[in-house]
């Protein structure tokens, strides 16, 4: 396919089908051209919002009222992209292309469509974009020429160099090329240009037009990788207009420079992600939607957890899902999951979990075709429940019940952050009437094993909560550690909450045995030498020590006797800011929050599974039990 | 001791135990001035007389914060100096009397260069009456003090020897040596530090920021990532609270941690520290020279319902034994685990190694 169609179909371009400019007819083709069910041109799609074919009255109706109305003016134009990285959906690389078109360092063409959008639609969103434009009382011209030149229309920047608006299309034949003018011309265009960047340099705009057109369009956009900005676009609030106002004082162009907040060495993972329903296809089941933006904001957060919700969001969605004319249930569902998959993708990347569950669905789906429409309907939800209960309920009764005998009384059992299972095998352990005391380590910036110490703490089992830190302090009188895990790869090397290594390796050190509590369906085929080829970055601001830091979370993650404590300087205390607190503005200051980490598999002496206690190494043996499944 | 020299030990005792003077080189260099006044405003005619004194300084000041090692280095360097100038003093006086004996007495004790010699070096020997020695012990432990306020300068010296370009260090906490040490390197060379922010004090955050206002590259990484990016790492530098007498470290929290994953692949471990930290003092126990703090930064307060059914804690310092650290940096350049002992020998007289009072 031509480059163009890579960028077409998942950020479909709104002027297309307003102006009706070559650029815009082109576009039309490219996404006409590959015949598909679903690949609406754009044309109908602005007309009628409905067209897209599933006339699920229950889910679009529920979609409208949720808050996820910013690109209603539809135009997902296609869903032709999504079939053709089919594969990459099903096969759950985490690398998911929507998001990387969009990321902000690919230029301008997402910020265009969504303005675009936001112009139609949404007018207070784009009031409220507008508004929060640093300079809007200096340049109050500037306003409505940025509106102007983002929108179809655009004459104020037409004689400028190329803006994001340019870029659809729209507008390329309004300026003739420099060499065909005439000399007085040429200069009459110079002298234009050249009072525009003064107006611009005089507004605080970066002087290059093109930067000025992107910086104008960032506040709208829903990607841009500055999280309180984003995190705002869909969830206005108190805190959140703080952080804009924080974001918005410091200038524009500048920001524009922190915003490359890049490690280097870890340049080929997705920037974090935010919850933003904007990104969502219009027609997604919103019981989808609701689960990724809890996934997203890491309310549901843990491997089961997150399987466990994605897995009942598809059973509604199947349950909700009405076959469209001429095709059926079976043939037609696939279809159906994938926007919603892709859509999960971007808002955090997929679980190890996740994607062996929606595998095993879709190798049920693949083996029933030719069931009539409600039987299939109802054996694809028992097989949702099935999974449910055989892979993840009953086999953490298992692993409980196996766990159990290497608990006895007198042992002091060391677990890091927080593992559903551990908990549960703990809890079991207690009511079991074994007397152990828990040493719970925990670290920063999520602090998860507050959550466990909670628990056992009200369950009145003895605890000790350290940081990280004090590992070596409290391991000497530990004489087992207990972990969960993210996922197992095939090599026995532990996938998990960052910072497990770290615990595994001081066990391993001092000779004490690691057992790890794991569910078969966390096995995966990957192989990983090292925590950096596969990862997840998280949110970076997470790790300023600042009052602005807690949403999403009720836990605190600094206290605030620890705030500027040892710089020995109140005021900054005072008035909630941290050592970090600036640290964008810091040209060779960057941070790192690293979600996961890779322990190897000689850290690990045991692995309690539901199907036995088995060394790590043994992973692709079991892996193998479940090939048929895992091959799809 | 004079009522005016007792009430500086008063005033300094007090400020340790309060904790209002923390950190090793703060403490050195209080110590260091206190002594220089016990020592020129009391009347002392014999060596013995002035050794028991400042011993008793000595032992009085580390009582007010056995954690703070370097006040009793300090003190030991002092006594060392003290009976260095007293067999001086004593071999010029016996050179006088008999002059063929041209030849001073090695002072360095335990030496192989007493191996042949007699066995001389016995406190009874230090209860020779003093002239002007009052002056040249003195000026010596002046050269203490200057050798103090170069510390720095001697150990970033070092830097470019062993930072080379495009490289990435990791560090911990906050250390001015190696906060220094690396300015100095980025002068001549560009590379890139990791700083683990060494929760619950938060010191590498601060270390991070203030490296990267040098203009360094600089990445701060919660202390979960540490194992997690090690692999890519060149070399690991550290600072320390205290250097013991086998080569371990008593170091900020999370120092041990750092240096296991460092092991683990492989990594150099270098820690840069000037020589006022290394103690003669075994670590019996690990804990033996930690302190646990408040555990406020670890579980807020706030959450007093949880608090009170479970144990938190806090320590400051992490033992990283010997095995871990392959290479210190101190003022006199480069040394690995194994040569702390010769280093010791030369610094501190064996009879120092306790204060108690000498017959």
């Amino acid at each position: 396919m031509d480059p163009k169609k890579k960028t077409v179909g998942f950020v479909p371009d709104h002027d297309a089908d307003t102006t009706t400019s070559p650029g815009g007819s082109n576009n039309t083709n490219t996404v006409n051209s590959p015949v598909s069910a679903f690949s609406n041109t754009p044309d109908l799609s602005s007309t009628t919002n409905s067209t897209t074919s599933t006339p699920n009255p229950a889910g679009s109706a529920a979609a409208s009222s949720q808050p996820r109305s910013i690109n209603t003016s539809g135009a997902r134009s296609s869903y032709e992209p999504m079939k053709s990285s089919y594969e990459e959906q099903w096969g759950l690389t985490p690398t998911s292309r929507p998001h990387k078109t969009a990321s902000p360092r690919d230029g301008s063409g997402f910020p265009a469509k969504e303005q675009g959008g936001l112009n139609k639609k949404e007018n207070k969103v784009k009031t409220s974009g507008l508004g929060i434009q640093p300079n809007a009382g200096s340049a109050s011209t500037d306003g409505p020429q940025s509106s102007n030149s983002t929108s179809s229309a655009g004459p104020a920047s037409a004689g400028g160099p190329p803006s994001s608006g340019n870029k659809g299309g729209s507008q390329k034949p309004s300026a003739p090329s420099q060499k065909s003018m005439t000399k007085a011309e040429r200069r009459e265009l110079q002298e234009k240009q050249k009072a525009e960047k003064a107006a611009r340099v005089s507004a605080g705009l970066p002087a290059s037009g093109k930067k000025a057109a992107q910086v104008l369009n960032q506040p709208n956009s829903g990607f841009s990788p500055n999280p309180s900005k984003s995190l705002a676009t869909s969830f206005p609030g108190a805190e959140a207009e703080k952080a804009i106002a924080a974001a918005e004082s410091t200038g524009q162009a500048r920001r524009r420079e922190k915003l490359t907040k890049e490690i280097g060495l870890f340049a080929h993972l997705d920037p974090p992600k935010f919850a933003n329903t904007a990104l969502a296809p219009k027609d997604l089941h919103p019981a989808v939607v609701h689960a990724g933006l809890q996934m997203a904001q890491f309310k549901i957060c843990g491997a089961n957890a997150r399987c466990v919700a994605t897995l009942n969001a598809f059973r509604k969605a199947i349950q909700d899902y009405q076959t469209p004319p001429n095709t059926t249930l079976s043939r037609h569902i696939q279809t159906y999951l994938n926007p919603h998959i892709s859509y999960l993708v971007t808002c955090r990347p997929m679980a190890v979990s996740m994607g062996n569950a929606i595998r095993y669905l879709k190798y049920e789906i693949g083996k029933n075709l030719e069931l009539p429409d409600e039987d299939a309907r109802a054996l694809f939800v028992e097989k949702i429940d099935n999974f449910i209960r055989d892979r993840i309920t009953m086999a953490d009764q298992v692993i409980t019940s196996l766990g159990l005998q290497k608990i006895q009384d007198g042992d002091v059992i060391l677990t890091y952050a927080r593992s559903s299972v551990v908990q549960g095998l703990l809890l079991a352990a207690h009511a079991k009437g074994i007397k152990f005391k828990v040493i719970v380590v925990d670290s920063r910036p999520r602090f998860e094993g507050k959550q466990l110490l909670r628990a056992l703490a009200a369950a009145g089992v003895p605890c000790t909560y350290v940081l990280l830190t004090a590992i070596g302090h409290v391991m000497r009188e530990v004489n087992k550690v207990i972990l969960g895990a993210h996922s197992l790869l095939s090599n026995g090397a532990l996938y998990s909450r960052a910072g497990t290594a770290v615990v595994a390796m001081s066990a391993h050190e001092r000779k004490i045995p690691v057992i790890v509590c794991c569910e078969t369906y966390k096995f995966s085929e990957r192989v990983q030498l090292d925590s950096f080829v596969q990862n997840e970055i998280g949110n970076p601001d997470e790790l300023v020590n600042d009052q602005n830091n807690n949403f999403g979370h009720s836990s605190t993650r600094c206290h605030p006797s620890v705030r500027g404590a040892n710089s020995g300087d109140a005021a900054s205390a005072a008035a909630g800011a941290g050592v970090l607190t600036g640290w964008r503005e810091s040209r060779d200051l960057k941070l790192l929050n690293l979600l996961y980490d890779l322990t190897p598999s000689e850290f690990v002496t045991v692995v309690i599974t539901e199907v036995g206690l088995i060394p790590c190494t043994s992973v692709p043996v079991i892996l193998r039990e479940f090939l048929p499944m895992m091959q799809q | 001791m004079s009522k005016g020299t007792n009430d500086l030990v008063d005033i300094l005792v007090a400020k340790l135990k309060r904790r209002q003077l923390v950190g090793s080189s703060a403490v050195a260099q209080a110590t260091l001035k206190l002594l220089i006044v016990v020592i020129s405003k009391n009347n002392w005619s014999k060596a013995n007389d002035l050794l028991n004194l400042v011993r008793s300084v000595g032992q009085r000041l580390i009582e007010a914060n056995p954690t703070e090692l370097a006040i009793g280095n300090i003190v030991r360097r002092v006594l060392h100096v003290i009976r260095e100038e007293f067999r001086d003093a004593e071999a010029s006086s016996k050179s006088d009397d008999n002059s063929e004996f041209q030849s001073v007495p090695l002072t360095t004790s335990s030496s192989m260069y007493n191996l042949l010699s007699e066995t001389g070096s016995d406190d009874k020997e230090f209860t020779h009456a003093s002239s002007n020695l009052r002056s040249d012990i003195i000026q010596e432990v002046r050269d203490i003090r200057i050798e103090l306020d170069t510390i720095y300068e001697n150990i970033k010296n070092q830097a470019t020897n062993h930072i080379h370009s495009n490289e990435i260090i990791m560090t911990i906490g906050r250390s001015r040596t190696v906060e220094e040490f690396l300015k100095m390197a980025s002068s001549k060379r560009k590379f890139h530090v990791l700083v683990a922010e060494t929760a619950p004090s938060y010191l590498g955050q601060q270390m991070a920021l203030e490296l990267s206002k040098a203009g360094i590259e600089a990445t701060m990484i919660p202390d979960s990532a540490v194992f997690a990016v090690m692999s890519r790492v060149n070399k690991v530098i550290l600072g320390t609270h205290a250097v013991l007498a086998n080569g371990g470290l008593v170091a900020i929290s999370g120092t041990h941690m750092m240096a296991a994953a460092a092991k683990h692949h492989s990594i150099p471990v270098v820690v840069c520290t000037g020589l006022y930290k290394l103690s003669p003092l075994y670590p019996h126990d690990e804990d033996s020279f930690n302190v646990v703090m408040n555990p406020d930064a670890v579980l807020g307060f706030e959450e007093g319902d949880l608090m009170e059914k479970v144990i938190v804690t806090n320590p400051y310092y992490d033992y990283v034994s010997p095995e871990f650290v392959n290479l210190f940096i101190t003022n006199q350049g480069g040394h690995p685990p194994s040569y702390l002992y010769r280093l010791i020998v030369e610094n501190y007289d064996p009879n120092d190694h306790t204060f108690d009072p000498l017959a």
